[in-house]
């Protein structure tokens, strides 16, 4: 009961807070607003993006790049987890050259992507693989080694095959571990694709904001970036539930 | 017998690893050379190193260098001190839990360096927003994980410190504190790396100075050395500092109790 009114009392005082940001934003003078624009100008902002088919047209291209990136960074991350968790000479000879291209900032290779595959989406598509391709690998690689070697004991006692025991030991003991790493890596292949964007692109919300930013158009900049936030938190409930979905794979 | 066949074996990995780079650094050199990628795009091994020698010489690079890991630092410490603090609060006082929390969960689902643009334009270009955003990004890599420690204290500890007379600053001190401190550590270990993706990137939203500007600069120069040698510049420090973050998390290892 108490924590019941403690709850909603956090609830007003948010609200309220809130309310009063966005009415000391919309009378800023229109000197300030020029650069912080005004909730107004940040509604018309979200008209904009919403009407003008150049601007709508370009959420599905980032959503394609970061989707496309994230399959494909994803694929080539269980190929090589599985390759590498399967022969112990392949991860030691791997080791060093794992641990130096993890450490590397993958943002800092965007450049580099824009030169050599041009400015388009396979630029694109392949620096968001890159740049998410750890996240999975280690999860799925650290789970696959860390398997109870009595499992694997038991299933090959009764006579399992490797089909078997690689369908059931194996995936319900890597499947928990792969899909949280899987929600992290969607938001941001998003963040990737977005930044990469950023860096130097002819389409896409990225450029969008960037060009709001160049123009000094605040409201379209901000509308850009509450489009993002929206995307990024749908995404997030969607990956959430599909998570939940598989959890009861995971073993304790 | 058993020596031998380990040395032999570890005499084998090695070889391999050198292969492999070697081979590495061929293609790269081939790509090149064979013309399958342009020299515009790529520049070859020994070009890169000319540059790097060449930065070197010339002095200059320590204050790229340097500003990258002002922003990284600074950065850094803004978010960690905020994150742990706010933190601890928040798992302490449910009512200031509540306060955030529909808040974070908000920022929390923004990719955060989709921010530079707009704090570019509020505060003009240089290395304030760069240091917002660095330290938006550790903030919440930190304040989570803290909370949740905090929240998960069992409560006999607090009991027994507060029977026992301990103040709220002793409780601070010898149970809130050490119970975040497992959280703290692990999630400095992974802000490490943010923080400096961060610092890199905000530099490449008009800023003249830092790493990621010198990317960038070579991108509009069509400079391919340029480019490469910082990337490589930029993946030899992030590796110096994955190493001795290693070393160090290895010396404080006795604190966490998970192990």
């Amino acid at each position: 009961m108490n924590r019941m009114r403690d709850r909603y009392l956090a609830w007003l005082v948010s609200i309220v807070f809130l309310g009063a940001v966005l009415a000391a934003w919309q009378n800023v003078g229109p000197q300030v607003a020029s650069y912080l624009s005004r909730p107004s100008g940040v509604a018309l902002g979200l008209k904009t993006w919403m009407v003008n088919p150049t601007l709508r047209g370009y959420i599905p291209i980032t959503l394609e790049e970061a989707g496309l990136g994230f399959l494909l960074g994803t694929a080539a991350a269980i190929v090589l987890a599985v390759f590498l968790a399967s022969s112990k000479l392949a991860s030691e000879v791997a080791d060093p050259f794992i641990s130096v291209l993890n450490s590397v900032p993958k943002i800092i290779l965007a450049p580099l992507f824009l030169l050599i595959f041009g400015l388009g989406l396979i630029s694109k598509v392949y620096f968001v693989s890159v740049g998410i391709f750890f996240i999975p690998f280690f999860a799925l690689y650290r789970a696959i080694t860390t398997v109870d070697p009595v499992y694997l004991e038991h299933a090959r006692i009764l006579g399992a095959s490797k089909w078997r025991i690689a369908k059931d030991v194996y995936v319900p003991a890597v499947i928990g571990a792969t899909t949280s790493s899987l929600r992290i890596a969607v938001s941001f292949a998003l963040l990737t694709a977005l930044l990469a964007e950023f860096v130097a692109s002819n389409a896409g919300i990225g450029y969008g904001i960037d060009a709001a930013e160049t123009s000094v158009q605040p409201g379209l900049l901000i509308a850009g970036i509450l489009i993002v936030a929206i995307i990024g938190f749908i995404v997030d409930r969607l990956l959430l539930l599909a998570e939940l979905r598989f959890s009861h794979w995971r073993v304790a | 017998m058993k020596t031998r066949s380990a040395l032999r074996h570890k005499i084998l990995v090695y070889a391999l690893r050198i292969i492999i780079t070697a081979a590495l650094i061929g293609v790269w050199q081939l790509l090149i050379s064979g013309g399958a990628i342009g020299s515009y795009a790529l520049a070859t091994p020994a070009q890169v190193l000319a540059q790097l020698i060449d930065w070197f010489k010339g002095g200059s690079i320590w204050a790229q260098i340097g500003h990258t890991f002002f922003v990284f630092a600074v950065g850094m410490g803004i978010g960690f001190g905020a994150g742990t603090i706010l933190g601890i609060l928040s798992g302490v006082v449910p009512f200031i839990r509540n306060l955030f929390g529909p808040w974070v969960a908000f920022f929390n689902s923004l990719p955060r360096p989709i921010l530079i643009p707009f704090f570019a334009i509020v505060f003009g270009y240089g290395y304030i927003p760069g240091l917002i955003v660095t330290a938006l990004v550790v903030f919440f890599l930190v304040y989570l994980p803290v909370r949740t420690g905090v929240e998960e204290i069992q409560g006999d500890f607090i009991q027994n410190a507060t029977m026992l007379g301990g103040s709220w600053f002793d409780l601070m001190r010898t149970v809130y504190l050490p119970g975040a401190a497992v959280w703290l550590l692990s999630a400095a270990r992974v802000s490490v790396g943010f923080a400096f993706q961060t610092a890199i990137v905000t530099e490449f939203f008009g800023s003249t100075n830092g790493l990621g500007f010198l990317v960038v600069q070579g991108q509009s120069d069509f400079d391919a050395r340029e480019i490469l040698a910082a990337v490589v510049l930029t993946a030899i420090i992030a590796y110096l500092i994955d190493i001795s973050l290693k070393s160090v998390e290895h010396r404080y290892i006795k604190w966490d109790l998970r192990r």
